[in-house]
């Protein structure tokens, strides 16, 4: 449906394209200097940078992933040492992190397709907090607990920037069409790109959490440590 | 590695990790373990008493190993000093990254180079990743796991024109190089352990690396330089699109 919008939408935007780029060329050519400036000849349009936080939020929304990549590398790399020996969660934090930092760099390359600068600086309107320190030195439950809040994390900046990309959809009429297409578009590439893998990890995080605490409470905790060997067996087998 | 500074959870976790240094002994006999790790979790706060219910379920059923520590050799200097390379392998991964960013940018509009650099930032990651397998193959790395890596926006962001870029790739290579040379000085002249293997991991694979990555980027500045002396313009442009493996 929202592809169906854009395309409509797009096809659209060109009634309000002016010829800015090309004025740009046409003035500075019939100008006698060796300087050709150029500002409108850039990527952006359907008012990328003008829309809210949108422009912001993704070059926040970038860095977290670069954030969380290195941290599940050392929840990977902690797991891997000869005492804690699960090489199944192991895999499963090195997977997320090397998930991650595939990410970062597709979404820097977006936010450059978009006419976008990325900024290694930004933060997100919605981290308020001073950042905390990352700990990776927890036991098995303890880290797939903060493997999911952090996926969730992920997932839910998605849908927080799908829903600024999307604020202005109830002025299709009007002259925030320009900022809906450029929404829509975000829109469609964090669906596509992010929130249905988002999703499925999520679920598979809590449902891992969901076995491993039925291993901590059923039998009085009995098969504890015959149960983390077995299923970080498990972890090595499906992950 | 005993001694080391006992690692504190965040304040929302649920438990305090490592030996709690101001813990009494007795206290800590009572104490319910976490999971199957060494780990040691006691009540810092009287509203954890609910959290600390959940522990109780684990009981003292699973009790922490005790492996012998003599086969973990690695000296505190040479361990210290890859501790920093590891730390320098990832800040340069993202100093890669910025340069991918830059050069994938509209108005710069060079992907060759946008991918010259982003494949360099996952390489110097995966350096990162191979020093710390290494460590980890040695017994390391079960403590203070949580400080090895510290992420900081790069300072540069912008280059000048792709010369710039790779004069400034090759310096930044030759300064890891450097680093990894006095990792070896620090591993090798340990006057009571010589760490024969680490220093042969890093003179054999990663200085070897190094030096390839280094010839490599001072051939492409060297060429690109001299296409640009008089056609600058179209110079970068064809170069770019010879990193892109485009015949042009």
């Amino acid at each position: 449906m929202i592809a169906y919008m854009f395309a409509v939408l797009l096809a659209g935007a060109g009634v309000f394209g002016a010829d800015n780029c090309y004025n740009d060329v046409t003035l500075d050519c019939s100008q006698a200097s060796t300087s050709l400036i150029l500002p409108s000849c850039n990527a952006i349009f359907g008012g990328y940078g003008h829309h809210g936080n949108l422009a912001t939020e993704m070059q926040a929304y970038a860095n977290l992933h670069l954030k969380k990549s290195y941290e599940y590398l050392l929840s990977s790399a902690y797991y891997d040492n000869y005492q804690t020996n699960r090489a199944g969660f192991t895999k499963l934090f090195r997977k997320l992190s090397d998930h991650t930092w595939e990410k970062t760099i597709e979404l820097i390359k977006h936010i450059n397709l978009r006419g976008g600068v990325m900024d290694f600086q930004r933060r997100s309107v919605l981290e308020t907090q001073p950042e905390n320190n990352y700990t990776v030195e927890l036991h098995e439950l303890e880290s797939l607990a903060k493997a999911l809040d952090s996926e969730k994390e992920l997932a839910e900046r998605a849908f927080f920037i799908h829903r600024e990309a999307t604020r202005n959809s109830q002025h299709l009429h009007d002259a925030g069409i320009l900022c809906t297409i450029s929404g829509l578009y975000i829109a469609q590439y964090l669906e596509e790109e992010f929130i249905e893998y988002q999703s499925k990890n999520v679920r598979d995080l809590a449902g891992y959490t969901s076995d491993l605490k039925k291993f901590v409470t059923d039998n009085n905790g009995q098969d504890l440590s015959l149960a983390l060997y077995i299923f970080d067996e498990y972890l090595k087998k499906v992950v | 590695m005993a001694g080391e500074p006992a690692l504190r959870a965040r304040r929302s976790d649920s438990c305090i990790l490592g030996p709690p240094q101001d813990a009494q002994p007795h206290r800590r006999r009572l104490l319910p373990r976490c999971g199957s790790q060494p780990l040691q979790c006691y009540a810092a706060n009287s509203h954890l008493v609910i959290e600390m219910k959940f522990f109780r379920y684990l009981g003292s059923h699973v009790n922490p190993v005790n492996i012998p520590k003599e086969w973990v050799t690695i000296h505190r200097t040479c361990r210290d000093s890859m501790r920093r390379q590891i730390q320098m392998e990832v800040s340069a991964s993202l100093k890669y990254l910025a340069m991918g960013a830059h050069f994938s940018r509209d108005g710069i509009n060079r992907p060759g180079f946008a991918k010259l650099f982003f494949d360099a930032a996952s390489e110097e990651r995966e350096h990162a990743l191979k020093l710390i397998e290494y460590l980890l193959m040695r017994g390391e790395l079960v403590t203070n796991v949580s400080s090895l890596i510290q992420i900081r926006a790069p300072d540069k962001k912008a280059w000048e024109n792709g010369v710039e870029a790779l004069e400034h790739a090759l310096k930044m290579e030759h300064q890891v190089t450097e680093s990894i040379r006095q990792v070896i000085k620090a591993c090798e002249d340990d006057p009571e352990y010589n760490d024969y293997h680490l220093v042969d991991y890093l003179t054999g694979e990663f200085l070897e690396e190094q030096y390839k990555g280094q010839r490599d980027l001072a051939g492409k500045a060297s060429t690109l330089k001299k296409m640009l002396e008089k056609h600058s313009a179209l110079g970068e442009f064809i170069f770019d699109k010879k990193l892109l493996g485009m015949d042009v």
